[in-house]
């Protein structure tokens, strides 16, 4: 009989690799994150407690790789110089952001998050981009939920401040 | 009752008890400081999600895809084997699936990075490139450069693209006078820095390379200085805001003396009619 971890990780895989390119911005980085954390998942698999939330505890593993192996400045191969250029995440054309003025805007929520310090940038992917609770935050980062309540909410005034002025024209209830 | 943004944040958030919200409520209509926090927290109400969910990531490569799928059937089927028997110690159970999973990943290619190790020994005095270069150089053995050498016109082509693109005149240099054949150019990438790395192989069968970076911020020349960096001997120096680092297996002397060679163009250059 095949343990549920195996059965059910193949489902994680795709939110691995969204977050693993969120992590390291970069494709190159992401993949090698993403296969290493698959291997150690696998095989650390039996330190999980099935009644918890496996996609919290391979995206925990995820995060430790990344910032304790990865994280370091190295030199790598490449193919061409074209390489070297950063890669533009764009936004898609579709239904939900054919106006423009929605596609800016998605922009501007990026790039605000984007441009936060790390740490904050971090809770905010985990909680306000991936649907974490406080709690599986504090789980993935290995810090207390405190610290993760206190960097989402400096991480918020921010954001905030920066959009002040953009409330009376697009309040989230637009995209709903 | 503190009183901070993390505080606000619960109360909009409906997390405050109705003691608490009476405080805030007091709070806030004393102090123009939280009712701006509090303004701000409002206008960070935005759809993070479909902000995200509407940005066009690169695809999961198809081939990585795979093998993360076979380390999955690898693992399953290991644990199958484990099952059905049950003389098989624990030990080698584990280092069956453990070189399956190296197997599985073994043949990423492109996926497949070399790890730095500059965390602790980075020093002041070498740019951080040159130790990374350094600890790249670290995992060369001579088989990594066994086998034929590149083409002169393929090393020459890169060396160009890389001159083009810092805007200086970059050369290989012929070693083979100091006892150094040329194997290859390559690029490699530092942050998003190019390097420029010209690895050649000594008759000895010591490999050593020429690594190269643009540094427009330092237009300063600098004369060639001796480090150990990673067990392998680095002299770098600097010339019209390009650094370069000999690096190489060699005694220190002797790695100093290529340097040299190289630093004052004493060494001759390889052309195209190479």
């Amino acid at each position: 009989m095949v343990d549920s971890f195996l059965r059910e990780l193949p489902a994680h895989q795709m939110g691995l690799w969204k977050f693993a390119l969120r992590l390291t911005r970069n494709q190159h980085d992401a993949e090698d994150l993403l296969q290493r954390s698959y291997v150690r998942a696998i095989e650390k698999r039996s330190q999980w407690q099935p009644a918890t939330s496996m996609k919290s505890w391979v995206f925990a593993i995820m995060h430790s790789i990344w910032v304790n192996d990865l994280q370091h400045p190295r030199l790598r191969l490449v193919e061409s110089l074209e390489q070297m250029d950063v890669p533009d995440w764009d936004i898609a054309s579709d239904e939900t952001t054919h106006n423009p003025e929605h596609r800016l805007h998605f922009k501007q929520i990026i790039l605000a998050v984007e441009s936060l310090p790390e740490a904050q940038r971090m809770v905010m992917l985990l909680v306000g981009i991936e649907g974490f609770s406080y709690q599986e935050a504090a789980e993935v980062l290995s810090i207390p939920i405190g610290t993760v309540m206190s960097r989402l909410a400096r991480a918020r005034v921010a954001i905030g401040s920066q959009f002040a002025h953009h409330q009376q024209n697009h309040s989230s209830a637009q995209y709903a | 009752m503190k009183i901070d943004e993390t505080t606000l944040l619960a109360y909009l958030d409906g997390q405050l008890s109705p003691e608490d919200v009476r405080q805030v409520d007091q709070a806030i209509n004393q102090d123009d400081h939280l009712k701006t926090t509090l303004q701000a927290l409002r206008a960070s109400a935005l759809p993070y999600q479909q902000a995200y969910s509407a940005q066009k990531l690169p695809a999961l490569p198809q081939a990585l895809a795979a093998q993360l799928d076979q380390a999955v059937i690898n693992a399953q089927q290991t644990q199958e084997d484990l099952q059905r028997s049950t003389d098989q110690p624990p030990a080698s159970t584990r280092r069956h699936w453990l070189q399956a999973a190296v197997a599985a990943v073994a043949g990423l290619g492109v996926g497949i990075y070399l790890q730095p190790m500059i965390m602790g020994s980075a020093t002041e005095s070498s740019s951080d490139w040159i130790v990374a270069a350094a600890s790249y150089h670290a995992m060369y053995t001579p088989e990594t450069l066994a086998g034929d050498a590149q083409a002169t016109a393929a090393s020459l082509s890169t060396t160009q693209k890389f001159a083009q693109r810092a805007g200086k005149p970059v050369k290989v240099p012929d070693l083979s006078g100091y006892g150094w054949q040329l194997k290859r150019v390559q690029l490699l990438k530092f942050r998003e820095q190019a390097v420029l790395q010209i690895a050649y192989l000594s008759s000895s069968g010591l490999p050593g390379a020429l690594c190269v970076a643009h540094q427009p911020q330092a237009s300063a020349s600098e004369r060639v200085q001796s480090k150990q960096h990673h067990g392998v001997q680095t002299a770098k120096w600097r010339a019209d805001s390009l650094e370069y680092v000999w690096i190489s297996d060699d005694t220190a002397s002797d790695n100093l003396r290529v340097a040299q060679a190289i630093s004052s163009h004493q060494a001759p250059l390889i052309s195209a009619l190479s």
